[in-house]
C-alpha cells in the first residue's frame, strides 16, 4: 500500500465537488473541439464513453467558470480559451450554466401505470422543474448567495408578456421561492410514485407539461437577483442522453432544436454505431439550428475546417492533462521538475543490449539465407551492418521484408544495385513500426514504451489515457517510496503497459454487456492480424488492427427482420453494438475505399499490447457480413467461456 | 436510539436451532397457512430451503409463492442457463402437489422499477390470501427484487394491513464457495434499488453531504466504480467482513480492491469498518450506529445522506436491508446483466450449504413496549440472544 496518492486514479466523480482540482487539471485545448457558434443553436456532443463530454460541460457551471475567471495563475490557458469562446470576460461569467443529468429517473417514468402521452408530459414537467431549480442555483451562485436560503431573492420578469407570465405561473413563478416550492412538490410527488412498494401508494396521478415551459421562459424572461438583472446567458446542458428511452430522446431533441437563440442548449450522448441516432424525428441532423460535435472524430482527425483543432492536437491535450495531474505529486514527493511523460525513457538499447549479439546474428543470417547474398543488395547489407542496437535489428527485419518484396516484383533493367536511398524510397514509417514490433515479438524484447506510445494507448479517450498513466505512475511511486528518481526504463514501461492491456482485456466480460461475445469478435480481428503479419512481405504495415463491413450490409444488420431470419445476426448485432458503445471497438462510419463505403471497426489501442499488435491506425481487412455473422455462429455455445488458445491453434481448429 | 432489531431471532447456520424450528413456531403463532416465497434462477442453492420447508410437517397445507424471473439472456454463461433449466424442472417436481401462486415477470424500462412492481404484486390480497406466515427465500433472487419485496412485506405488516401475514421471516442458503464461483457479467451502471431512494435524486433540495458505505465482497471492483460514479460521495466507509470463516478474508478484500478503495476513492484507512460475515444483525447494528453518528455530528450544519450498497453475501445484504428499511437510507446497486459459473464441482460444494432463517416481524416482537431510555450512539448494542423477543419500533409509514 503506497503512502502517496496516485493523481491519475482519482475518479471524475471525486472532482465533481472540488472546483479547484477540476479546473486546474482541465486540458484547455479540449475547448477548441467546440464549434465557434455554440450559443445560439442546439449543440449535440457525441462520443464514446470516457472521451470527456461531461467534463467539457461541467466547466460551464458557474462555480467552475468563476474559479477560472478569478484565479488565473494555474488556469490561464483555460481562462484564455473561455474568453475566446465568449463564456467569460474580465468582469463576469457570460454564461449561466445548468447541468442536467439525464441518467436520473426519467426513463423510469415509462414504467408508471400511465398512458404514453401523460408519461411524456410528466417527463417534460420533471425536466422543467429540474432546469428551473438549476437556474435558481446558478443565479444564486453567481451572486454569491446560498441555495435554497436565498431563493426568495430571485425573480423572473416576463416583461409584460402575458404568455410568458402564464407559463411562469405554471412553474410556480414569478418569484424564486414559488418556483422552488413547485419544483420540490413536483419532484417529491414523482419520486414517491416511482418509489411506491405497495399498491395503495400508487394512487396519485400528476398533471404534466405539454411542452418544455422552462426553455420558453428562459428565452423570454429576465432573471433578477435582488432586483438586479443577471447578465449571463442561460445555458442548459443535458448529459448522458443515451440513458433516455428513444421516444424521450426524440421528444427532448425536438424541443431543444426549436430556435431560441437566447438560450444556449447542449446535449450529449454516447456514440452508437448500430443505431439510427443520426436521424432526428422530422428532419436531418445538422444545419442552421443544430451543430453536431463528434468528439471521437475530432480527436482522431481534427476539426472539419482543419484549423480550429488540428489533427494530432488531441495528443497534446492529453499530455497537458497528464502534466497537470502529476505536477503536484512529482514536485512535492520526488522533487522532480520534469514533466510526467518526460520520465518515460525511450532508449530501447538498454533493454536490448544483453540479447543484441544473438538477435542481430540471427536476423542477418535470415536475410542472407533469403538470397540477399546477391550483389544487388550489397549496399543494403552494408548499411545494416553499420548500425547498432535495436535500430540495427529493426533495419535487418525491414530489409528482410524489402528484399522479399523486391524478389517478387518485375525486374528493373536499369536497377542492378540498390542503394541505401532505395530503402527510404521503398520503406515507410509504417513498415519500420511493423519491423520493430516484429523483432520485439520474436525475440521478446520490450517494445511498448515512451510518451508517444502512452498517448496512443489512450485511444483518443481521456479516461483511458488517465488509467494507463495511473498504472505507470503507480510504478513510479515505488521509486519515490524508495527515495529513487521516478524514471521508468523501457523494460518497466513495457511490463506495466502489457499488464494494463491484460487487465483491460480481462475486464471485458465483467464490464461490457455481451462481453464474452465481444471478446470473440476481438479474437477474430486478432486472428486476421496474425495471418497478415505472418506474410513475408507484410502487405499491410504496420499491421492489421481492424475489420470493416460495407455500410449497405450495416444497414441490413440494423433491420430486425433480417436479424430474425439470419441465425447469428442478432448475436452479432448485440456484440457489435456493445463493443462500440463501450469503446472496445472504435467505429468509423462511411469510410470510403475502393469506391465502396464501409463501417471500419478498429481495436481499442489498449488491447494491442496484449496481442503484440501495432498502435498505428490505417490497416484493416474488410469482411462480408455473412463472414462476420459466421464468427458468432461458430462459437462453441452461446455464452460459453472460450478456451484461451493461441491464435494459430484456433485457426487450425 | 433504540433499534428495532436490537434483539433478534435467528436460526439455522451456526445457531443452535435449525431453521425448521422457527418455521414451526411462526406457523403455530399465525394459525393460518405458511407461504414460502422464492425465485427459481440459476443459483444452485435456489431450492435447498424450499426442499427443507416442504419436508416439514405442516399444520395446514403450505403454499409456495413463485417470483418469476426473466429467462437467462443468450449472453449468460452456458452453465448458468443449464442450471436455471435444471432448477425449473426440479421446482415443478417438488411442488407437484402444493398450491403455487405466481408473480409473473414483467419487462420494465428501468431496472430499478422491477423490484417495486414485483413487490406491489406480492402484497396484493389475492397473493397472500389465507396466509398468516410468509417466508422469503432470497437465495436465488437478485437484491434488486428481494430488497423491495421484503420492505413491502414489512411495510404492510407494520401498517397492519387487514389480511396481510403477521409473521415474516427471511431465509438464505449461505455457501461462500458458491458465492465465489458465481461470476457477474456486464456491470455497466448503477441504479437506485426500487423503494430505497431515501433522499437521493431530490435535486430541488440542497445536495448536502453524501456518505457511502459499500459492503465489500470478492471481485467487485467494477460494481464499486459504477456505484461511486453514481453517488459521487464525499466520504466512503467500506465494510469488510470480520470476523469471518477465513480470518484473512478482510485483508484479502482490501488488497484485491486497493486501487479502487485507496487510490480512486481515497478511502481513509480509519474509515474501514468491520462486520461479522455470519450475522446480518451485526452489520445492521453497525450501519445503524454509523448513520446515527453522522446525523448527530452534522445536525444543524448540513444534511447528510448515508447511502448503502452491497456487494457481498446474502446474509450481509440482509443486514444492510434492515438498516436501510429502519432508517430510510438509500441503497444503490450495480446489477450485472448476466451470470456465469466458474469451473467448479457443484456436487462437492453442496456440502457447504447452510440454511439460515431470520424472523423479522411477528410474535417475537409483538408484546414488548418501546424502551424508555435511549442509549447514546457510542454505546455498544448488546449481542441479541437467539429466540429472545425485544422492543418493537412504531410502524414505518
Amino acid at each position: 500500500m503506497s503512502a502517496y496518492l496516485n493523481p491519475f486514479y482519482a475518479r471524475a466523480s471525486e472532482q465533481q465537488r472540488d472546483a479547484h482540482r477540476f479546473v486546474t487539471t482541465f486540458g484547455a485545448g479540449a475547448l477548441d473541439m467546440l464549434p465557434g457558434a455554440a450559443w445560439d443553436r442546439l449543440v449535440l456532443l457525441r462520443s464514446s464513453p470516457g472521451a470527456g463530454k461531461t467534463s467539457l460541460m461541467r466547466l460551464f457551471v458557474p462555480e467552475n467558470l468563476e474559479w477560472v475567471r478569478t484565479r488565473s495563475h494555474h488556469t490561464e490557458p483555460v481562462r484564455r480559451a473561455l474568453m475566446e469562446l465568449g463564456a467569460i470576460d474580465e468582469q463576469r461569467s457570460q454564461k449561466l450554466g445548468v447541468l442536467i443529468d439525464l441518467d436520473r429517473d426519467y426513463r423510469s417514468l415509462l414504467d408508471l401505470p400511465l398512458d404514453s402521452a401523460l408519461a411524456r408530459s410528466l417527463f417534460f414537467r420533471l425536466l422543467d422543474v429540474r432546469i428551473m431549480v438549476g437556474v435558481l442555483r446558478s443565479a444564486l451562485s453567481l451572486a454569491e448567495l446560498s441555495f435554497p436560503e436565498a431563493v426568495g431573492d430571485v425573480r423572473l420578469d416576463a416583461g409584460g408578456d402575458a404568455r410568458i407570465e402564464a407559463l411562469l405561473e405554471r412553474l410556480g413563478g414569478p418569484n424564486g421561492s414559488g418556483v422552488h416550492e413547485y419544483a420540490r412538490s413536483t419532484e417529491r410527488s414523482i419520486l414517491r410514485l416511482l418509489n411506491a412498494l405497495v399498491e395503495s401508494d400508487v394512487a396519485e396521478i400528476l398533471e404534466g407539461h405539454s411542452e418544455m415551459y422552462s426553455l420558453t421562459v428562459l428565452a423570454e424572461a429576465t432573471i433578477l437577483v435582488r432586483g438586479v438583472a443577471v447578465a449571463a446567458q442561460p445555458m442548459v446542458m443535458f448529459d448522458d442522453g443515451h440513458n433516455l428511452d428513444r421516444s424521450q430522446r426524440d421528444a427532448l431533441l425536438n424541443q431543444l432544436r426549436r430556435r431560441r437563440p437566447t438560450v444556449a442548449r447542449w446535449y450529449s450522448e454516447r456514440f452508437e454505431a448500430l443505431s439510427d441516432q443520426e436521424l432526428l424525428a422530422g428532419g436531418g441532423l445538422e444545419g442552421r439550428d443544430v451543430a453536431l460535435v463528434d468528439l471521437d472524430a475530432i480527436a482522431r482527425e481534427g476539426s472539419n475546417d482543419g484549423k480550429r483543432f488540428t489533427r494530432g492536437r488531441y495528443d497534446r491535450v492529453l499530455a497537458d492533462i497528464a502534466r497537470r495531474r502529476a505536477e503536484h505529486q512529482l514536485s512535492t514527493h520526488a522533487q522532480e521538475n520534469q514533466e510526467f511523460l518526460e520520465l518515460l525513457d525511450e532508449d530501447r538499447d538498454a533493454a536490448f543490449s544483453s540479447k543484441a549479439a544473438t538477435v542481430l546474428h540471427s536476423l542477418e543470417a535470415r536475410v542472407i539465407d533469403s538470397g540477399a547474398s546477391d550483389d544487388r543488395y550489397g549496399g543494403w547489407l552494408d548499411h545494416a551492418r553499420s548500425l547498432e542496437g535495436f535500430e540495427a535489428a529493426t533495419v535487418w527485419r525491414e530489409l528482410e521484408v524489402l528484399i522479399n518484396r523486391d524478389q517478387n516484383r518485375q525486374p528493373d533493367l536499369f536497377e542492378d544495385f540498390l542503394s541505401t536511398g532505395d530503402i527510404a524510397k521503398r520503406s515507410s514509417p509504417a513498415l519500420r513500426e511493423a519491423a520493430a514490433l516484429s523483432v520485439a515479438d520474436e525475440f521478446r524484447i520490450p517494445y511498448y514504451a515512451g510518451s508517444s506510445m502512452v498517448t496512443r494507448l489512450g485511444s483518443h479517450n481521456a479516461h483511458q489515457f488517465l488509467s494507463v498513466c495511473g498504472d505507470l505512475f503507480a510504478e513510479m511511486l515505488v521509486d519515490v517510496s524508495l527515495g529513487r528518481p521516478p524514471h521508468l526504463d523501457v523494460a518497466r514501461q513495457h511490463r506495466v503497459l502489457r499488464a494494463s492491456s491484460e487487465r483491460f482485456w480481462e475486464s471485458i466480460p465483467r464490464t461490457v454487456p455481451h462481453g464474452r461475445d465481444v471478446q470473440a469478435l476481438v479474437r477474430e480481428i486478432v486472428a486476421i492480424s496474425d495471418t497478415e503479419k505472418a506474410k513475408p512481405r507484410l502487405p499491410y504495415a504496420p499491421g492489421v488492427t481492424g475489420t470493416a463491413i460495407l455500410m449497405a450490409e450495416r444497414k441490413l444488420l440494423l433491420d430486425p427482420e433480417y436479424r430474425e431470419a439470419t441465425p447469428g445476426a442478432d448475436r452479432l448485432f448485440a456484440a457489435l453494438a456493445s463493443a462500440v458503445a463501450h469503446n472496445i471497438l472504435n467505429a468509423d462510419l462511411d469510410y470510403s475505399v475502393k469506391g465502396n463505403r464501409y463501417m471500419v471497426l478498429y481495436l481499442n489501442r489498449l488491447l494491442c499490447p496484449r496481442f503484440m499488435l501495432p498502435l498505428g491506425y490505417g490497416s484493416f481487412r474488410e469482411r462480408r457480413l455473412q463472414v462476420v455473422i459466421g464468427w458468432m455462429r461458430k462459437l462453441p455455445a452461446l455464452g460459453a467461456r472460450p478456451q484461451e488458445l493461441p491464435t494459430r491453434e484456433r485457426l487450425e481448429l | 436510539m433504540t433499534l428495532r432489531w436490537q434483539d433478534y431471532v435467528v436460526a439455522g447456520g451456526e445457531a443452535d436451532e435449525p431453521a425448521e424450528a422457527l418455521w414451526r413456531a411462526a406457523a403455530e403463532a399465525a394459525g393460518q397457512q405458511s407461504m414460502y416465497v422464492l425465485g427459481v434462477g440459476f443459483d444452485p442453492r435456489a431450492l435447498v430451503g424450499l426442499q427443507q420447508f416442504l419436508s416439514v410437517d405442516h399444520l395446514q397445507p403450505p403454499v409456495v409463492g413463485l417470483i418469476e424471473l426473466p429467462p437467462p439472456s443468450p449472453a449468460s454463461g452456458l452453465s448458468a442457463r443449464a442450471l436455471a433449466a435444471d432448477n425449473q424442472a426440479a421446482f415443478v417436481e417438488l411442488t407437484g402437489d402444493v398450491e403455487v401462486r405466481r408473480v409473473p415477470h414483467q419487462t420494465v424500462h428501468s431496472r430499478s422499477n422491477a423490484g417495486p412492481r414485483v413487490a406491489r404484486e406480492a402484497t396484493k390480497a389475492a397473493f397472500v390470501a389465507e396466509v398468516g406466515h410468509i417466508i422469503v427465500d432470497v437465495s436465488s433472487l437478485p437484491s434488486s427484487l428481494y430488497f423491495p419485496i421484503i420492505a413491502a412485506f414489512l411495510t404492510s405488516a407494520d401498517r397492519g394491513v387487514v389480511g396481510f401475514p403477521t409473521e415474516i421471516q427471511v431465509v438464505a442458503c449461505e455457501n461462500p464457495s458458491v458465492d465465489a464461483a458465481i461470476i457477474e457479467l456486464g456491470i455497466t451502471e448503477a441504479v437506485v434499488v426500487g423503494g430505497f431512494r431515501g433522499d437521493l435524486d431530490h435535486e430541488s433540495e440542497p445536495s448536502g453531504t453524501v456518505i457511502w458505505a459499500p459492503v465489500i465482497g470478492e471481485d467487485v471492483g467494477a460494481a464499486l466504480v459504477a456505484v461511486h460514479d453514481f453517488l459521487a460521495p464525499d466520504d466512503v466507509f467500506p465494510v469488510l467482513p470480520f470476523p469471518s470463516r477465513d480470518p484473512r478474508r478482510a485483508d484479502n478484500l482490501l488488497l484485491q480492491h486497493q486501487v479502487e478503495m485507496l487510490d480512486a476513492f481515497q478511502v481513509e484507512p480509519a474509515n474501514i469498518i468491520y462486520a461479522d460475515e455470519r450475522n446480518p444483525f451485526d452489520l445492521y447494528r453497525t450501519l445503524s450506529r454509523l448513520q446515527e453518528k453522522f446525523r448527530l455530528a452534522l445536525d444543524g450544519l448540513d444534511s447528510t445522506t448515508l447511502a448503502l450498497s452491497t456487494h457481498s453475501s446474502k446474509l450481509l445484504s440482509l443486514g444492510l436491508l434492515l438498516a436501510a428499511y429502519e432508517h430510510d437510507l438509500p441503497i444503490v446497486s450495480a446489477p450485472p446483466i448476466d451470470y456465469e459459473l466458474g469451473d467448479v464441482d457443484l456436487s462437492q460444494l453442496a456440502s457447504g450449504h447452510q440454511v439460515v432463517c431470520a424472523w423479522l416481524a411477528g410474535v417475537p416482537y409483538a408484546d414488548l413496549a418501546m424502551s424508555a431510555v435511549e442509549p447514546s450512539p457510542d454505546e455498544e448494542y448488546p449481542e441479541g440472544p437467539a429466540h429472545e423477543a425485544e422492543p418493537q419500533h412504531p410502524p414505518r409509514t
